[in-house]
């Protein structure tokens, strides 16, 4: 049997019915409630299962009532029940403790209807170990990591099942600050990497099924930025999948969302913070490696806040290189890269145009500029 | 399974199925098609030993080909024809890009004519005049619809004539004594990917420009592109968008500023015939592709040509040898060029292909060529208005802008609705006997169509190719089961994609086949 995991995050998206942005927080679904805001995340959990091929040796992993079991058996599935609740109201640590189980269980895969606050509580618990994919149910919908609707959704998973060895891709986990966003101040942030099914014609953000896989290109990144790299430079490795193929390629243990140094081909920081790069680059030049994130394109300030103005005042445009597959810059739909550093005149120094490597001796020119609010 | 009433002009089609091994896989030990007999007595001492007339190299104790008798292999080669859809039997809108028109069959007749056929390439020049007539005469109809001052037929096709400008430009630079600081060329996103991948191969580092909110090449991006390590730009315009970049000599004049030069990929030519060329833009060089615009089959992957021109500044650098007049009015090879790159093919690459081309131009004369280009502009302009009637379907970028002879569309609303995608529109309209191919890369437009008519199909064949492919959206939303299991009338079904970007999993030849599956155990 093939397990397949279901979390249904029945309160999301409830507070954008009534403009309220998201719904984190119990006092914000409260606010939603009494503003008049009625459950959807089933309903659009049910457009993707009506498309889904319901196979019979395919057995559902779920948690009771309206976080999956209930929508299951209106198709006639008999899911197994991971998680009782008790309660009417689920709320975030119900979605965490859900997909911890399935995780413990091998599902082959995890499908969630929420919008990205439901995906940070997913990859919290489940990081990188099991592939996930939601249907897009919720307020805010930044991260790449669901399907473009949820009929684009069930037939995403249609496809993946059927492949003899279906494939996946790193993606960003990123939400917004509700709080700012009401606000009307957009600020997102990088909360980790899911493993998505690489089906690129489904994904939120278009994707370019490019000739080589993702994996290959980030590889052919890394060489380029090797070769080059001259020696006994520090090459300072912003977070992100595509920068940690870097230190993957020198056989060197990464850290997915954190700053790491390398000189000469050998480790010499991990997980750096802004302290310990300032004292690196008193006594050496430095390259820069830094990816832009999903979404909106931030390139410095989200995610990577220990790369300071302070780091960046010890460095050059020269020194800045910009790393992103082909596919990640197409979906960024031409926009300019953004930064953010929180000085304007570091954010504008480093302003201007760069030749982005999206391959080997392969690069393409982007916009970088400093942050949309200011 | 809900039936859906069809449109009159959508057609009933079935296309044959034989589940045909590879030829390979026929093989049977000791079968044979052909025994040929030993040579006479009087042969065999004029000759003398076989063996020894092939040099050492070249010999082999075991050939690695099938063996099988004369009747399966026709066999195998008409179910494999069966197998196979083509210009010859469906209109090929749905292969933009690509330009596939009505090649005339006379022309391949032509080509086939004893007196050519049976030609050899090392024959006397003297005993060719004809078949060097005709590329002679063919470079001078070229010169004039380029403005550029000399070609060279040798490349047998676009990939191979990009190499070939990429060639003249490393050499061009060399010369200057300029190789090395001169190591990058720019490209744009939406010009054919060879433009990026033959450079790429002559050792040059690749900048893409990507477009603006237009959809043209970004101006501002090419110019803090362009500086003294610019070799070259390589460009097609229009690209495959069908949109025309109309500030394309100020993106040359800026190249050759830095001191580089500027290729014009004009494989695709279609609409700008008696329009628009490549010297008033300002290119150096330029190619075309006869096996797309100029009338001569594609031909699969085989012998085409890419007809690549270059100003009289840069004559001496072609691949020799080219086709002169003399004095005496006699066509002569001409191998003495001072700065020469050399080969790019064997011999004189595919004459055949120059010759159909040539037939085909003399066929319509100047005037003809340029209501070949308004009949595929117009062609192009009739089914985007038909097809932008549904609501599905969309004009990315600026919709005022005119697309010339091709246009990528985008589904992306359709796929928004039914989570249906460009890939399970192209399934389906196999049951019907079209074709859309593949052709977007990269995917920036989402969900692409990208269709290109040429002047070839008749307007009974356009609402064909419109009824038909709106029918086929119509399904996504009343029949989802349909399009999700589509092709169901095709040769093949639904393929596993897994892997296709692996390249470790591909095999292009038995050979590779064999050794992939030796590896593996």
């Amino acid at each position: 049997m093939r397990k397949l995991g279901l979390i249904i995050n029945p309160i999301a998206g409830m507070g954008g019915q009534v403009g309220l942005k998201g719904t984190d927080g119990t006092e914000i679904l409260k606010q939603a409630i009494s503003l008049g805001a009625i459950p959807s995340a089933t309903q659009k959990a049910e457009r993707c299962l009506r498309l889904l091929v319901l196979e019979s040796d395919i057995c559902w992993l779920t948690a009771e009532g309206a976080m999956g079991e209930d929508l299951l058996r209106t198709f006639g599935q008999s899911p197994h029940i991971l998680y009782p609740i008790d309660r009417k109201e689920t709320t975030a640590a119900d979605t965490q403790r859900t997909a911890e189980l399935m995780k413990d269980a091998g599902v082959e895969l995890i499908l969630f209807a929420g919008g990205d606050g439901t995906a940070r509580n997913i990859v919290a618990v489940v990081g990188t170990d099991v592939p996930v994919i939601g249907i897009p149910a919720g307020v805010k919908i930044c991260s790449p990591v669901f399907g473009k609707t949820p009929e684009a959704t069930g037939q995403l998973l249609n496809r993946w099942l059927k492949r003899t060895e279906p494939q996946t891709i790193l993606r960003e986990v990123l939400d917004l600050d509700e709080a700012l966003v009401r606000q009307d101040r957009i600020e997102t942030d990088l909360f980790g990497y899911l493993r998505v099914p690489a089906e690129p014609d489904y994904v939120q953000n278009r994707k370019a099924p490019t000739p080589l896989s993702e994996r290959d290109s980030q590889m052919a990144i890394a060489l380029d930025i090797l070769d080059e790299l001259p020696k006994d430079y520090l090459c300072i490795v912003g977070p992100g999948s595509t920068t940690s193929a870097l230190l993957q390629m020198l056989g060197l243990p990464m850290t997915l969302m954190g700053v790491d140094v390398i000189k000469n081909g050998e480790l010499i920081a991990k997980d750096c913070a802004e302290a310990d790069l300032l004292r690196l680059l008193e006594t050496n030049p430095a390259w820069l490696v830094l990816t832009p994130t999903g979404g909106q394109g931030y390139l410095l300030g989200r995610g990577n806040q220990q790369i300071s103005a302070k780091v960046l005042k010890r460095l050059t445009v020269a020194d800045l290189k910009i790393v992103a597959t082909q596919e990640k810059l197409i979906s960024l739909e031409s926009r300019p890269l953004l930064i953010d550093t929180g000085d304007a005149d570091v954010d504008n120094y480093y302003s201007g145009y760069y030749r982005a490597k999206t391959g080997y001796h392969n690069e393409m020119m982007v916009k970088v500029k400093g942050p949309l609010n200011r | 399974m809900k039936r859906i009433k069809r449109d009159g002009l959508v057609r009933q089609f079935h296309q044959a199925s034989w589940n045909e091994p590879i030829i390979f896989e026929l093989s049977q030990p000791g079968e044979r098609g052909v025994r040929v007999s030993a040579a006479e007595a009087e042969v065999q001492a004029a000759v003398g030993e076989v063996n020894k007339l092939i040099p050492q190299h070249m010999q082999r104790k075991h050939l690695n080909l099938p063996e099988i008798n004369q009747k399966r292999v026709l066999t195998h080669y008409l179910r494999l024809s069966q197998e196979t859809l083509g210009g010859d039997l469906n209109p090929e809108i749905g292969q933009g890009t690509c330009t596939v028109k009505y090649n005339p069959t006379i022309n391949d007749k032509l080509a086939g004519v004893p007196e050519l056929a049976g030609m050899h390439p090392l024959q006397n020049p003297e005993t060719a005049q004809g078949i060097l007539e005709i590329i002679y005469r063919t470079d001078l109809m070229m010169r004039a619809i380029s403005g550029l001052d000399a070609f060279s037929f040798q490349p047998g096709g676009g990939s191979q004539a990009t190499m070939t400008m990429a060639s003249i430009v490393r050499m061009f630079h060399r010369l200057r004594g300029e190789e090395e600081q001169r190591d990058e060329v720019i490209t744009t996103l939406f010009s054919h990917p060879s433009d990026a991948a033959a450079p790429a191969l002559k050792g040059y580092r690749i900048i893409h420009i990507p477009p603006n909110e237009c959809g043209l090449p970004d101006y501002e991006a090419f110019r803090a592109a362009v500086g003294p390590k610019t070799a070259a730009f390589v460009v097609a315009n229009p690209e495959d968008t069908g949109l025309y970049n109309p500030r394309v000599a100020e993106f040359t004049k800026l190249v050759h500023d830095a001191g580089g030069l500027n290729c014009y990929d004009q494989a695709n030519a279609n609409g700008l015939f008696g329009v628009a060329r490549a010297r008033e833009a300002g290119f150096d060089m330029c190619y075309f592709n006869l096996h797309k615009s100029f009338g001569a089959p594609h031909g699969c992957g085989g012998p085409g040509c890419g007809a690549i021109g270059v100003t009289a500044a840069l004559r001496d650098y072609l691949p020799v040898p080219l086709v002169v007049k003399s004095e005496s009015g006699d066509y002569v090879l001409d191998e003495d060029l001072a700065h020469t790159i050399g080969k790019v093919r064997s011999f004189h690459g595919t004459p055949q292909v120059v010759l159909k081309s040539y037939a085909w131009i003399m066929s319509l004369g100047a005037d003809g060529l340029y209501e070949v280009a308004k009949v595929a502009a117009l062609n192009n302009a009739y089914l985007q208005h038909q097809l932008l009637k549904d609501p599905d379907i969309d004009l990315p970028f600026n919709s005022s802008l005119q697309r010339i002879e091709q246009v990528r569309y985008s589904v992306s609303k359709l796929t928004e609705k039914t989570g249906f995608s460009s890939g399970d529109i192209s399934n389906r309209m196999m049951d019907f006997g079209l074709h859309i191919w593949s052709s977007h890369h990269p995917y920036y437009v989402p969900d692409p169509l990208t269709l290109e008519p040429t002047e070839s199909p008749s307007r009974a064949d356009l609402d064909e190719y419109a009824a038909t492919l709106r029918h086929v959206i119509r399904e996504c939303y009343e029949n989802p089961e349909l399009i999700r299991t589509a092709p169901h009338r095709s040769t093949i079904h639904q393929v596993d994609e897994s892997n296709l970007d692996d390249p470790d999993s591909w095999c292009p030849t038995w050979r590779v086949y064999l050794r992939k599956v030796d590896d593996k155990k």
